[in-house]
């Protein structure tokens, strides 16, 4: 996270907190699309995503006013729709939330394709696209928080409450698991290793 | 730092969150390691993909009940804080220029009329004053005192030269005698 966003922060949510109803518009504007994404990825369906998304930020205006800035306010807000997402989740789907703790993956049989020369092939966005929202919950909200979100690792260690050896293993498998998922499927429709659901 | 080390901390070098000892330390086997290197720059690409994915927007509806609510719910303070709050630069400076006006009025004292000296100030000077005359009497005594010194000296150096003359006249005068009884005998 740039330090001059962080900054900005601080200031749109002071100014919010004394009454200045734009500068909340500026904090939106800001995390609306890496929130949305980041839940819409979690969630994997748009509906369940808007709900969601929108209870966030209904918490977010709700306890903005006595909000101090112990923590950045991306990772706070962060947090709160991870939270949202894990009580979603669980509601609808004990299976998804056992999906969310797994780890243990097949990670061998690693090509040595780089992935600059996969995401060259045509659509090779929409596939990557797709291949993160077949992660594993775990792995996927690490790579949407750090990658979308500009979250850091010690930031996601303290919303996920694990340490940071953990969320950096999940990281790596992310990775490792996208790499094999767009290697397997090259011309063909996503296909999903197996151990990843 | 070995290669293990580098690929523990390859994804926290990429975050930024490395302390300056161990970034060091990773540039410096990035340099060297050639396999790290590609293992490194094949991360640092995967990052860069998943991060020029598109992301996706909310409905509009959606965006426009929040916004809604944060205007709704937005903090009530009076119209004077708000001001002060949307200029706070002029609400910090004008104290500050008040603290400075203070000062420079403190200093200058434009109030102050030039007074008449005090009881203690004359006293102050009346005692330099007797100070400077016992100096003053003090060098004087100090000078009589080196005349009669010289004079001492002056009058030692005449009498002790004159005796000192006699003496070694009479030592000569002796000699001879001496001189003429060895030669007469």
């Amino acid at each position: 996270m740039k330090r001059e966003y962080r900054h900005l922060d601080a200031k749109w949510v002071h100014a919010y907190q004394k009454g200045d109803a734009r500068a909340f518009n500026r904090l939106y504007s800001r995390y609306e699309r890496p929130l949305f994404s980041y839940l819409l990825k979690m969630l994997g369906d748009r509906q369940r995503a808007e709900d969601v998304f929108q209870q966030t930020w209904m918490k977010v205006i709700k306890a903005l006013p006595n909000y101090r800035e112990q923590q950045r306010f991306g990772s706070w807000l962060f947090g709160i729709g991870h939270h949202a997402a894990i009580d979603e989740i669980r509601k609808n789907s004990k299976m998804a939330l056992d999906e969310f703790a797994s780890e243990q993956l097949d990670v061998s049989c690693v090509d040595s394709h780089t992935p600059e020369a996969v995401l060259l092939e045509r659509e090779s966005q929409e596939k990557l696209h797709a291949a993160i929202a077949r992660l594993p919950d775990a792995q996927k909200s690490v790579v949407m928080m750090r990658l979308k979100g500009e979250l850091s690792f010690k930031e996601i260690a303290e919303i996920e409450k694990c340490s940071i050896n953990t969320v950096l293993g999940r990281m790596h498998y992310a990775v490792s698991n996208l790499k094999k998922m767009l290697l397997s499927q090259k011309g063909d429709d996503i296909h999903v290793m197996p151990g990843i659901s | 730092m070995s290669c293990q080390e580098f690929h523990e901390n390859g994804w926290l070098f990429l975050s930024g969150e490395l302390d300056r000892q161990t970034e060091t330390e990773f540039r410096d086997h990035l340099g060297t390691c050639s396999l790290c290197r590609e293992a490194f720059e094949e991360a640092s690409s995967w990052a860069s993909a998943i991060h020029a994915v598109p992301e996706e927007r909310p409905q509009r509806a959606t965006r426009r009940a929040i916004l809604k609510a944060a205007r709704v719910h937005a903090p009530r303070v009076s119209p004077w804080e708000r001001w002060m709050h949307a200029h706070r630069t002029l609400s910090m400076g004008v104290p500050a220029l008040a603290a400075t006006a203070l000062v420079i009025m403190i200093l200058l004292r434009p109030w102050h009329q030039p007074a008449l000296p005090l009881d203690w100030e004359g006293t102050l000077i009346d005692e330099i004053t007797a100070v400077d005359r016992a100096l003053d009497d003090i060098a004087g005594e100090l000078d009589a005192s080196a005349l009669v010194t010289r004079k001492a000296l002056n009058d030692w150096d005449e009498g002790g030269l004159s005796t000192m003359t006699q003496d070694i006249a009479a030592i000569q005068q002796d000699l001879e005698y001496l001189n003429k009884t060895d030669e007469s005998l």
